[in-house]
């Protein structure tokens, strides 16, 4: 039930920063293997990742470039073939849209249902993917059963991912979830991939979003038997996507239940016997080889088309985990020996310190000259009392606000230009 | 006939503000207007014969003239005087007949004359008896209430309008004119805000300043620009980064000025990082712009208080550290700079911390322990807990009388089509 007395919203909001990390180019290629990148993928995946490795990484663009032209259509493609292709597409155009029309003023739901979802088809065959969005999107008032129901969601959010609209991922795949039936019909043949295909759909759209730890748990229930739309996400996707968001959500213990212990997600992780390794060593506390593996991968990762953009946030917060365990069972703990495990050196350590103590993360304070870490004692009354008064005193200055706000609402003040105010008064 | 017409309304001021008669007293002097306009010296004899408390109403509207003559030969030290008496002593039941625009005229136009005179401090102690008597309770907020501070202000004498910047606003006298109103409610606040900056009191600042940029608009002011630096520039010293308008902000304002003021979004950004280089680097950039707004002694006191932060955050990660090794984290010249700064935050119990000078070590302590126990930290939180209290009071009050306010109701009454029943009143918004 909602308080009566909750005061009005005058919270002083933060502004989000909506920018972008910069995508990175990446030009060695030492540790990594071109067909390992595209290894997998179907359809437009393909395509679009091939495309995007080649926007990012110059020493493999040649390969990338004539890899997706042989993946798009292993014809000759010029001016003729594309005339002749886009005209068709027309024509099909047309004649489904007709038939859609005589489906409308016959109104029978189902063919109207299959005439939207034949148009949206083919518009996306076409690459026009928001009109197909729509097309599929209308077919919805037409559905009658939960399975059209379940079809029409992954169609959307087949198309959505295509778009990168996010939220729309997110809200079909909770309604395709919320259908009472779902639990029955994944039993049939035809169906039984659903549940994982919803599972890692919208884990990827949670990660789009920033939101590790979800997507985590979404990744970490998909099956591995029902992993079969590479046209979209592979076992491989799967399983580093999991991997690595778990690395930073996840808890010791949790990640020893969850991940290494999982015998669905163990499946996945066979797939990327780095990655597995990764986990168990950061597990174990072997940071400095679970690191220096991680900065391996790294450049494999950054041409992931989804991944790229929040590897290095990924990577900080990684090892900023790291560090944190590192420390947490120490009241003393010796900067040199903690470098080492680092693999990093004492002043840098220092540095690195500093930033995450005055961030909060880790709470402990730095004896230079000695070159200790010492946990700290934190006086819970002390922060208690400054808490409290910290919290009064903004009370105090949004309600003094508010009521200044009443009272120059009430009296009309608003700045406008004079001459306004003249025609006002004439 | 000049003299006669003079003698005449003479008497008919002392005969109708005797009997309160102040309808017919207006009537007969704006008859009389332009034969008073002409001859000043007149004026004085009339102003002279006149008792101020008695016939109020009389002496303002001759003096209200006077002043709007403004000729050459004028004596401003008599009018000065002449302002004085009237403001001390005129009568506290005739001001409410006064038109009170023509009032605000006066006083602004008094105000400023004494400023361009270099006389400021002049006015300050009649303004304030004047303030309190067209006041109709302590907390309301008066047009004039500008014209102190900004006396105050050019006086450099800022003490008396404190008292009035202290009270927590409950109403407002209206100059009946809107655009007044406005431009004199902007005024007060930005004002308000320069003193509160030039005692040091940075979160009243603050507030007054952010009150004056979150008005409500359809066009920019002038005087809202200005209050909008001076505000990126005290949020910084307070809570040493740019802190967001509240929601309530004009979109005006919103999409306008972080693109207008970029050179101090810049310095602010920089500075927000902690990084005092940048923000040296940003300062020198935009020297200029800031000097010309003559808000770089502002932007002076936020570097010297970057590298108080920049001390104050090591204290949060160290437990010892080299001076030099300090020196070079706040970006000081030379361990024997940051070791001064260092003994002046001692000395102010900004920071707990002990030199060793045998081996050159700054050991830092954690606040003594007594102080979330100490009688004085539990007097403060008591007296903030009153404050809390006594705010929630006044805002029930203020919620229950909007409640019951008529045009309020309509306007909810319309909202809720087909009409409203009592109960989702006291129900749904305000018990």
């Amino acid at each position: 039930m909602e308080d009566p007395y909750e005061p009005m919203q005058v919270d002083i909001q933060d502004n989000v920063d909506g920018e972008n990390e910069k995508e990175a180019i990446i030009s060695d290629i030492t540790e990594m293997e071109f067909d390992a990148l595209i290894a997998n993928y179907e359809g437009s995946a393909k395509i679009s990742r091939l495309i995007y490795v080649a926007d990012h990484c110059p020493p493999f663009k040649l390969e990338a470039l004539s890899a997706s032209t042989n993946a798009s259509k292993p014809i000759e493609i010029n001016k003729k073939w594309l005339d002749t292709t886009k005209r068709s597409a027309a024509i099909k155009t047309e004649t489904l849209e007709n038939d859609l029309k005589s489906f409308k003023s016959n109104s029978i739901k189902e063919s109207i249902r299959r005439g939207y979802n034949d148009l949206g088809d083919h518009q996306l065959s076409c690459g026009e993917i928001s009109l197909s969005l729509q097309s599929f999107i209308r077919a919805r008032d037409y559905c009658t059963s939960p399975r059209h129901i379940i079809n029409m969601c992954i169609s959307v959010i087949k198309t959505s991912i295509q778009q990168k609209s996010w939220t729309n991922v997110l809200s079909y795949a909770s309604k395709a979830e919320s259908i009472p039936e779902l639990e029955d019909i994944c039993k049939t043949d035809q169906y039984k991939n659903v549940k994982t295909f919803l599972n890692c759909t919208s884990g990827l759209a949670q990660l789009a979003q920033k939101r590790y730890q979800v997507a985590a748990r979404r990744f970490l229930e998909a099956n591995y038997e029902d992993c079969s739309f590479n046209e979209i996400l592979t076992a491989n996707n799967i399983a580093i996507y999991g991997g690595i968001c778990s690395l930073v959500s996840f808890d010791r213990k949790e990640l020893h239940s969850k991940v290494i212990c999982s015998s669905s997600f163990k499946l996945f992780l066979q797939a990327e016997p780095v990655l597995r390794d990764i986990i168990s060593q950061f597990y174990e506390a072997k940071y400095a080889a679970c690191l220096s593996s991680l900065e391996k991968l790294k450049n494999g990762l950054l041409l992931d088309i989804y991944l790229s953009s929040h590897i290095n946030t990924l990577y900080t917060m990684i090892r900023n985990k790291a560090l944190k365990q590192y420390c947490s069972p120490y009241v003393l703990a010796d900067l040199r020996r903690m470098a080492v495990a680092f693999n990093t050196t004492v002043p840098d350590l220092e540095n690195e310190l500093t930033a995450l103590i005055l961030d909060g993360f880790i709470d402990a304070r730095i004896d230079s000259h000695n070159k200790v870490l010492h946990a700290r004692d934190i006086d819970h009354r002390t922060s208690a009392f400054e808490k409290a008064l910290s919290v009064g005193k903004d009370y105090q200055r949004r309600m003094k606000a508010l009521m200044l706000r009443s009272i120059v609402l009430k009296n009309k003040i608003v700045v406008k230009t004079s001459s306004a105010e003249n025609e006002n008064n004439n | 006939m000049a003299t006669n017409n003079l003698s005449n309304i003479s008497s008919d001021i002392r005969e109708l503000s005797e009997s309160g008669n102040f309808g017919a007293l207006k009537e007969k002097l704006q008859i009389a207007k332009p034969t008073l306009t002409e001859d000043h010296f007149n004026l004085d004899a009339l102003l002279a014969d006149l008792d101020v408390s008695r016939h109020s109403y009389g002496y303002f509207y001759l003096l209200h003239i006077k002043l709007m003559k403004n000729t050459a030969s004028m004596n401003w030290d008599s009018l000065f005087v002449q302002g004085k008496n009237f403001l001390t002593h005129c009568c506290k039941e005739q001001l409410p007949y006064c038109d009170i625009l023509l009032v605000t005229q006066f006083i602004g136009r008094m105000v400023d004359k004494l400023i361009e005179r270099g006389q400021a401090i002049r006015g300050i102690l009649p303004l304030i008896a004047f303030i309190r008597k067209i006041q109709n309770s302590p907390d309301e907020l008066t047009p004039i209430h500008c014209n102190l501070a900004k006396l105050c202000l050019a006086a450099k004498c800022l003490k008396p309008v404190v008292p009035f910047l202290d009270v927590d606003i409950t109403s407002l006298l209206s100059s009946l004119d809107p655009f007044v109103d406005t431009e004199r409610f902007l005024l007060y606040f930005y004002y308000g805000g320069m003193v509160y900056a030039a005692i040091k009191k940075w979160e009243l600042a603050l507030f007054y300043f952010e009150v004056v940029t979150t008005t409500p608009c359809h066009v920019l002011s002038r005087i809202m620009i200005e209050a909008y630096k001076k505000y990126i520039l005290i949020s910084l010293l307070v809570r040493g980064k740019y802190v967001p308008l509240p929601s309530y902000t004009s979109h005006l304002v919103n999409n306008n000025f972080k693109a207008m003021f970029k050179s101090y979004h810049d310095f602010a950004n920089a500075y927000a990082k902690n990084d005092a280089p940048k923000v040296l680097e940003s300062l020198n950039k935009n020297r200029e712009t800031m000097i010309e707004d003559s808000n770089y002694g502002l932007a002076k006191q936020c570097i010297q208080s970057l590298t108080r932060r920049n001390i104050l955050r090591l204290t949060k990660t160290f437990l010892t550290l080299s001076p030099a090794d300090m020196a070079d984290r706040v970006h000081l010249v030379n361990a024997n700079e940051a070791e001064l700064r260092l003994l002046r935050m001692i000395e102010e119990k900004d920071i707990f911390a002990t030199i060793n000078q045998q081996d050159g070590m700054i050991s830092f302590h954690d606040t003594p322990q007594d102080l979330g126990t100490s009688v004085s930290m539990l007097k403060d939180l008591e007296d903030n807990m009153a404050k809390c209290i006594n705010l929630d009071e006044r805002m029930q009050l203020m919620n229950h009388s909007l409640a019951v306010d008529k045009s309020f109701i309509r306007k909810t009454m319309r909202n809720h089509s087909g009409g409203l029943e009592e109960t989702s009143f006291t129900d749904g918004h305000f018990n």
